[in-house]
């Protein structure tokens, strides 16, 4: 049978009309033009509701074909099949059952994927260069919001004490040291990758008991034993490359906005096990859990007042909502 | 028949063996549905393969989408080699990734890989160009992009820069310059693309742009008001109350709608511009997007979208694909026939996967 197409040969524009048949293992073409080609070298689309079927050989020249349903008779008669994965593409079923798996294969990725590789990952960057990570951060935060700390001297070397006398899960070779601030913003708390906890004078103010005080250091010591800074940056580096590839050809804003998203999210999850790990540590030095609900709740009492209203919603900050941290601490 | 003399290239030799051909508008025959299939079946095997499916899925979404676009009674086609474009957006997420963590390193480091990578833009961009250009033909004949390397460097870096340092008034010259030299560089076989929109052009578009983003932002904000007037009597956001927030949200998110549909506008009244006024030898083009079916489009696209928690997504492009490869009319001066095709080196890829990892459309 005789399918007809038009032929272009790669040197100039001119189209000619032909008629193509499958001849033994080649395809030859007559009509304005006569060629003959093996069929294996010929590149050939697939079959296509929209777009036009095009045959490419290796000498430049190709056919566009116009009579398509001919044409895939005569594939089929010849004994040529579309390969399997041609045939998911083509099937409703075969899509159906490829965006259920997608979408399964996605969140298996981003719940346990990512996390999973960003703290393996992690963990296999040597300390040295973990250090260095964040070095500038206290730089800049004393130039802006803190002042040399205004605690005495004897208060502070008390509270060093008390910490050093500390015993760890994770044993007691973290070279964590603290470091005290006077803070414009407020009572705070955050550790710093290359081991310095930093912890503001209004914090220390703010809190009824050293117990309190030492639950929070715990925390931040979470942060530091589990590497959650390293992990974060990690996990927004892998997120958003995955961002950028899945829908980058969409939006510019489509890519970021879920990075965005899903990097408060790991926030968040790190939070929560930092309040685990101080609950390990409080337990393991025979203080008592309610340590760290009551520093939260205190905290929370200090921001309401300060803020006279609501904080923004959950799912927009990095730490969950402090009410959310205490109803998850075991009831005392 | 008219003959063909080898030795008058690069001027294309026109045929008259048809009197009175008539102009042919691009016709888009794909399909959401079909495209749909595609870009699920894609995405699977991206995911699925880490990442590594998705040059094959690239050459498969750009097969289709060339392959349903048709002028006179064929189509385009697509060359591009999937191992090629995966080779290039590996190197495209090592940069990636080194940029994202050299600010976490110190300051310094973050600036040098800034200057570094603003350094390699400029080449990116036009091998990128070069890439797509020669991987795209028509008739068996192939495109090209030509071009000298500082001549790139000028218009991508240096005229950007000063863009920056006047405020932006030298945005609208700095296209025109740009797109000047990538229709100019750019061949059909051996026939050169020509350029014909001067500077002033596009000083008008970005004025009426700008001046009808200010008009819309202004009425915005009037609607809102009252909204305003709680804030400033309540002592700020956060004193307001939970009410007032929420009408701030969705002032600020109106905000973003007004600001997307307005850059989509834009970018269609820019597509009119650059296609009205380039020629590819004695032919010419002729480009109609309105405003209000581009608004129309954009708007009930996302709604779909919207909706659909992102399944209308390729429904949607497809759409607007169609819409604006449907509003292009080529104005033949003669014959198609007549153009011949030139030796060509192949062009390297780094280029056009390092552009596809950090989205920018060069579309023309």
């Amino acid at each position: 049978m005789q399918v007809s197409a038009f032929y272009f040969d790669g040197r100039t524009s001119r189209r000619h009309e032909v008629t193509l048949q499958l001849v033994g293992t080649d395809v030859v073409l007559t009509g304005e033009i006569e060629r003959r080609y093996p069929l294996k070298t010929a590149d050939l689309s697939e079959a296509s509701m929209g777009a036009t079927r095009r045959m490419r050989f290796p000498d430049g020249a190709c056919l566009e074909i116009l009579d398509n349903a001919g044409f895939g008779r005569m594939l089929e008669g010849g004994g040529h099949q579309d390969s399997a994965l041609v045939r998911i593409y083509q099937s409703w079923r075969a899509t159906a059952l490829a965006l259920a798996a997608a979408v399964a294969l996605l969140f298996a990725v981003h719940r346990f994927g990512v996390p999973v590789l960003s703290a393996q990952l992690a963990q296999a960057v040597p300390a040295t260069l973990e250090q260095r990570v964040g070095r500038d951060t206290l730089a800049m935060l004393d130039s802006g919001p803190f002042s040399p700390s205004e605690l005495p001297a004897g208060r502070q070397a008390e509270i060093v004490r008390r910490f050093r006398s500390l015993s760890l899960p994770s044993g007691n070779d973290m070279a964590a040291r603290i470091i005290f601030r006077n803070s414009r913003a407020g009572p705070n708390a955050f550790a710093l990758p290359a081991g310095q906890i930093v912890v503001t004078d209004q914090l220390v103010a703010g809190l009824e008991s050293d117990d309190e005080l030492m639950a929070v250091i715990a925390h931040e010591l979470g942060h530091l034993a589990e590497r959650h800074l390293l992990q974060r940056l990690i996990h927004t580096t892998l997120t958003g490359a995955a961002m950028t590839l899945l829908f980058g050809d969409v939006s510019a804003l489509a890519a970021n906005l879920p990075t965005v998203l899903l990097d408060l999210r790991h926030s968040r999850d790190n939070e929560l096990a930092a309040d685990d790990y101080a609950l390990r540590v409080l337990r393991l030095n025979g203080m008592s859990p309610a340590a760290l609900a009551s520093a939260l709740h205190r905290l929370h009492a200090l921001q309401m007042t300060k803020d006279q209203g609501p904080s923004m919603p959950d799912y927009l900050s990095t730490h969950p909502g402090l009410a959310m941290r205490i109803a998850r601490l075991p009831p005392h | 028949m008219g003959r063909m003399n080898d030795f008058e290239a690069p001027t294309t030799v026109l045929y008259t063996d048809e009197s009175g051909r008539q102009d042919e508008r691009l016709v888009f025959t794909g399909r959401g549905a079909e495209y749909f299939r595609i870009w699920i079946v894609n995405l699977l095997l991206t995911v699925a393969t880490i990442g590594i499916y998705s040059a094959w899925a690239k050459v498969r979404r750009m097969r289709y989408i060339y392959g349903s676009t048709h002028l006179g009674q064929n189509s385009f086609d697509y060359h591009g080699s999937p191992t090629a474009i995966l080779r290039g957006r590996i190197v495209a997420l090592l940069f990636f990734a080194a940029y994202n963590i050299s600010w976490s390193v110190s300051s310094f480091a973050g600036v040098l890989m800034l200057v570094v990578l603003a350094g390699l833009m400029p080449w990116l961009i036009w091998k990128s160009l070069q890439f797509k250009l020669y991987n795209s033909s028509y008739r068996g004949i192939r495109f090209s992009c030509g071009g000298r390397i500082g001549r790139v460097y000028f218009l991508y870096l240096l005229l950007p820069l000063l863009s920056v340092c006047t405020l932006h008034l030298l945005t609208p010259l700095t296209h025109q310059r740009m797109k000047k030299f990538q229709h100019e560089e750019s061949r059909f076989g051996a026939t050169y693309f020509t350029f014909h929109a001067g500077p002033g052009a596009f000083y008008k578009a970005y004025a009426a742009a700008l001046a009808v983003g200010v008009c819309g932002a202004g009425l915005i904000a009037l609607a809102f008001a009252g909204m305003f007037d709680e804030m400033s009597a309540a002592g700020g956001l956060k004193q307001a109350g939970g009410a007032v927030q929420m009408k701030f949200l969705l002032f600020v998110t109106i905000n973003y709608l007004w600001l997307y549909l307005l850059f989509n506008i834009f970018g269609t009244q820019i597509q009119n511009l650059i296609w009205n006024r380039t020629r590819l030898g004695g032919h010419q083009f002729r480009c109609d997007l309105k405003p209000a079916t581009t608004a129309w489009l954009t708007v009930t696209n996302l709604a779909g979208v919207l909706l659909t928690l992102g399944l209308y997504l390729p429904f949607a492009q497809i759409r607007m694909l169609r819409y604006k490869i449907e509003a292009i009319t080529f104005i033949p001066a003669g014959s198609l026939d007549g153009f011949i095709e030139t030796t060509q080196g192949i062009v390297s890829a780094a280029g056009e996967g390092a552009y596809d990892m950090l989205d920018f459309d060069l579309s023309l």
